[in-house]
């Protein structure tokens, strides 16, 4: 006999903490490795990839044991194992991932640098308790399951755990990442599902409580079952990553937004696995699977998917127009982020949503447990082809829209596994949404068309990143004046100029680059009292030991070359410039060479690392390389510091590379010295690096520049015997009259490290959200 | 007689009239200080040369001084402290000394005795030193200058003073939100605060949607014939 109601309810929540634990591990999996491995697209894509084959094999022994073992006692000393396990991550994976450190810059054509040692790291920490925690639900399903009732005891324990994976998605990188940490994280889930885990082995119940098992050897699902759960799967992963690219460029992609879509989309899993389970047994056995039931779900999915695409643009402008404000724009978006997740893929997740437990109910023939642990796991190889094709080849390949029609054929083509549906309403559906997405991936590989229209649009791309777009547009600036008229000197006067920018996703006012599109212009006046002028001073500090007249830059966020364009038109004439350049997303490279004249800056004076997390880089440097100025000015996600780019851990490694007279320099974009991010990475440099300094941009008051040099006794200062490119003395001004040393007694700033750094929730914070 | 006369200067020599004074900055053009100090105060290190060509004495040259050893740094080492010299005031050889070490002391001020000759230097520097140094004594920002403010001579440029009034590096210390918006920021905020709450609406309402149509589906599914 089944278990009692306390008994489902028992399992239930164990599924839930199953599911959250899951996804609290990965996330601080992804959070742990960074600062060895970088967080690269490939790199982070086998990590999450290994562990979704962990979680794959995790479901199908949980089948199997489940049909083998009379009491749940095997599962909960999986959890306790789960939990040491976990434990041990928390207590030795950084040592563990400093021990795998990839040495030597990468050669072209390798492998990304943190490649084998995040597989391995992955492989050795995690995979372990992932596969232990996923036995759970198919283990749990047995007990559950009454003979002709599989249907709904699968769904709702899918969706129990599904639940509890919006949970963990929520509260692991909103939460408990940013305040207490990666190693205090892994510790509290140790602790939870170690706890609960005893709490289980106490509860256990002896064999006689297990349901029977159905006479005869258990018959495994057929492969047109198998195939339905890989390409429900894949439909979901492809949907929940093509989504949150296609929604970016209005909402951007920060962590409440990431958490808003992806949460919403569990949430419609969850809902579609109760609904789909109860249905399933409500329909029955091989019905639920035929083309009238489950085949006109997969075609309606089809349907609404391939329409919602096409209707997406114009909902996303409504919901979030043109002209909003950087500062004020996320409260808007993390709302809009909502109506829009519901509205275009609510309905067609709920729909895929319910494809597991209709699988289950039509294959169990009385052995739920292993057929559950077979359709989840073949669902997770879907999900893992997803994970690993979705960011890195088929957004850039065809696009996010692309990539949603793709999905919404892989949904017809499961539809047209089960036969055409013989009512009218479904085959119709069926027919007329497998025929939109086919035109319409025709029409989007051909064409092309720009997701988002902005004013000026030169160029859209969509990279593994993010949508990267260049805009031309007359704007105001800052120009050194014809006189020397004195007040104005120190703020330059107002002037416009036609300038090309490169932005990202959301971002209407802020850049990553540009470039005056008229080259005299952009010989004269720069960047027009940018913050790029300010990191290029430090061409023009003295002390530095330009050893052969040569001064070695290190450039982090490389982005379209534009400091590093400032810094050649800056450089004193008795200098030669070498730059090395790291640079994480090859498409703004790209773009940038058709663009923003980036062929101008290249020769031997550059070496280029592209598609390289820079932390990874500043690891794998050799020992004896050094550099006179490090420049930091790498963003992620439109408002975030990388946390692996503003650390203690960081600034030492960045410090041993500095040459005597060395400089780090660093810009931080955000409410000027007000900003707790600002004080924070100036607090963290301070424990460093010595002495920090932050320098503000009175034209452009939402950056400070924090400078720091290893044994410096004074502020920085300019060379005595430097004119300085017209252009270029505000931001001299700005040093000499405005530089203000971090004092934290007075200051305060959070000190980040590797383990635990707020950035992003002081990031958010300063947002409004 | 002649006795009378040595006694004579003697008594001078005693009295220290017969010593060479001190050539003071003050001895310099008022054109060329006032020329000086508006470069100054205008951030033209770069014209002190030019401005300050004619002066021989450290005491009329030392803005360049400190120009080139201090504010900015030349690849040379500061200069050295001079030899003691009689014509060298107590106060330029107090603040060469400081020069020379690096000018990590607090930069010398005038004695009870004495007078600021570069009043708009003195309060650069100072001001300088205060923002670099460890511990800061702010003022507030409705009296800019602070004490500083004590130290300028109060015959300086009304231009200068406006100037270093400004004191644009309480521009740090205003958050970038707290300045006084401008018509369009505050419209915009206004515009952005509505469709917050319209999208907030929204939200419940597609998430009830989804929910009902969730609930309905399930009741028809329910109500519906078996398979």
């Amino acid at each position: 006999m089944p278990e009692g109601a306390w008994a489902r309810a028992g399992h239930g929540i164990a599924a839930f903490v199953a599911g959250a634990a899951i996804l609290v591990v990965e996330f601080a999996a992804v959070r742990l490795l960074a600062p060895a491995f970088g967080q690269s697209v490939l790199v982070w894509s086998v990590v999450i990839g290994l562990v979704l084959v962990a979680l794959a094999v995790g479901y199908a022994l949980g089948g199997r044991l489940g049909e083998r073992c009379a009491s749940t006692r095997p599962l909960f000393l999986a959890w306790l194992l789960a939990a040491l396990w976990i434990a041990l991550a928390a207590w030795q994976g950084a040592a563990l991932c400093r021990a795998l450190l990839p040495r030597g810059l990468p050669t072209p054509g390798g492998l990304p640098l943190g490649f084998r040692g995040g597989a391995l790291a992955t492989l050795l920490l995690f995979c372990a308790p992932a596969m232990l925690l996923a036995m759970t639900t198919p283990f749990l399903l047995r007990r559950d399951a009454a003979r002709g009732r599989e249907g709904r005891a699968t769904g709702r324990l899918y969706a129990a755990g599904t639940l509890g994976s919006l949970t963990g998605c929520w509260l692991a990188p909103l939460v408990w990442l940013q305040t207490l940490g990666t190693a205090l994280t892994l510790a509290v889930t140790a602790a939870a599902v170690g706890g609960l885990g005893l709490l289980g082995l106490l509860l256990a119940r002896s064999a006689g409580a297990a349901a029977p098992v159905a006479p005869g050897p258990p018959v495994p699902p057929s492969r047109r079952v198998l195939a339905l759960a890989l390409l429900a799967g894949l439909a979901v992963t492809v949907i929940e990553f093509a989504a949150l690219r296609l929604m970016s460029p209005w909402f951007g992609q920060s962590n409440p937004i990431w958490a808003n879509v992806i949460g919403t989309l569990l949430l419609a899993l969850a809902l579609g696995a109760y609904a789909g389970g109860r249905l399933a047994d409500r329909w029955g056995g091989d019905a639920a699977t035929g083309p009238g039931r489950l085949g006109g779900l997969l075609g309606l999915a089809a349907l609404w998917l391939g329409l919602a695409v096409w209707c997406a643009p114009a909902l996303l402008e409504w919901l979030l127009p043109a002209g909003v404000g950087s500062m004020d724009l996320l409260p808007v978006a993390f709302r809009g982020s909502l109506v829009a997740t519901v509205l275009l893929f609510g309905p067609p997740l709920t729909l895929l949503g319910a494809v597991p437990p209709m699988l289950v109910r039509a294959a169990a023939r009385g052995h739920p447990g292993r057929v559950a642990g077979a359709v989840l796991a073949w669902g997770t190889v879907g999900g893992l082809l997803g994970c690993l094709g979705t960011a890195p080849l088929l957004v850039p390949l065809l696009g996010s829209r692309g990539a949603l029609l793709l999905a919404a054929l892989l949904a017809a083509a499961g539809a047209a596994l089960l036969g055409l549906p013989a009512r009218r309403a479904p085959r119709a559906a069926l027919l007329v949404g497998a025929a939109a997405a086919l035109l319409g991936l025709g029409w989007q590989v051909a064409a092309r068309p720009a997701l988002r229209h902005h004013a000026g649009q030169v160029e859209e791309l969509e990279s593994p990143y993010q949508t990267v777009r260049v805009v031309r547009q007359r704007v105001g600036l800052q120009v050194p004046p014809e006189d020397h008229a004195p007040v104005p000197a120190l703020l330059g006067v107002g002037g416009e100029a036609d300038t090309l920018f490169l932005r990202h996703d959301e971002d209407a006012e802020t850049y990553q680059s540009l470039l005056l599109a008229d080259p005299e212009r952009s010989r004269r006046w720069l960047t027009g009292g940018r913050y790029f002028e300010h990191l290029a001073l430090g061409a023009c500090f003295a002390g530095l030991e330009a050893r052969e007249r040569t001064l070695r830059v290190l450039l982090l966020g490389y982005a379209g070359g534009t400091v590093h364009r400032t810094l050649r038109q800056v450089l004193p004439p008795d200098l030669r410039l070498k730059v090395l350049g790291v640079e994480i997303d090859p498409g703004v490279l790209e773009v940038a060479r058709r663009h923003l004249a980036h062929a101008d800056l290249e020769g031997p004076g550059l070496r280029l690392v592209t598609g390289e997390d820079a932390r990874t880089v500043v690891n794998a440097l050799p020992e004896d390389e050094r550099f006179d100025l490090v420049l930091v000015d790498a963003y992620a996600r439109t408002n975030y510091l990388p946390f692996q780019l503003a650390s203690v851990e960081f600034f030492a490694a960045a410090r041993r590379h500095l040459a005597p007279g060395g400089w780090v320099g660093v810009n931080v974009l955000g409410n000027g010295w007000r900003s707790p991010v600002a004080r924070a990475v100036a607090a963290t440099m301070g424990r460093a690096l010595g002495p920090t300094y932050a320098v503000p941009n009175p034209s452009y008051p939402g950056n400070v520049i924090l400078w720091a040099a290893p044994g410096a006794s004074l502020g920085p200062r300019l060379r005595a015997d430097l004119e300085l490119h017209p252009a270029l003395l505000p931001a001299g001004h700005a040093l000499e009259r405005l530089l203000l040393r971090h004092d934290p007694a007075r200051d305060g700033g959070v000190v980040l490290t590797d383990d635990r750094s707020p950035s992003d929730r002081l990031a958010d914070a300063e947002l409004g959200l | 007689m002649l006795g009378g006369l040595l006694a004579f200067l003697a008594f001078l020599a005693f009295q220290g009239l017969l010593t060479p004074a001190p050539v003071a900055a003050e001895d310099l053009p008022e054109a060329t200080r006032r020329m000086a100090a508006l470069a100054l105060a205008e951030g033209r290190w770069e014209d002190l040369g030019p401005i300050l060509g004619g002066a021989h004495t450290a005491a009329q040259r030392w803005p360049l001084l400190v120009a080139r050893g201090w504010w900015r740094l030349g690849d040379a080492a500061p200069p050295a402290a001079p030899e003691p010299d009689d014509a060298l005031d107590a106060l330029t050889a107090r603040r060469l000394a400081w020069l020379a070490a690096g000018g990590r002391e607090p930069y010398p001020i005038p004695g009870p005795n004495e007078r600021e000759p570069w009043p708009v230097l003195a309060a650069l520097v100072a001001d300088r030193q205060e923002r670099e140094g460890p511990a800061r004594a702010r003022g507030s920002p409705a009296d800019p200058l602070s004490d500083l403010a004590a130290r300028m001579d109060p015959e300086a440029e009304a231009r200068t003073r406006w100037f270093l009034g400004e004191n644009h590096r309480w521009q740090m210390s205003v958050s970038y939100r707290s300045l006084p918006p401008t018509p369009e920021e505050v419209a915009a905020r206004e515009r952005a605060e509505e469709l917050a709450a319209r999208n907030g609406w929204l939200a419940l309402a597609a998430l009830a949607g989804l929910l009902l149509g969730v609930a309905l589906w399930l009741w028809r599914g329910e109500r519906g014939d078996a398979g």
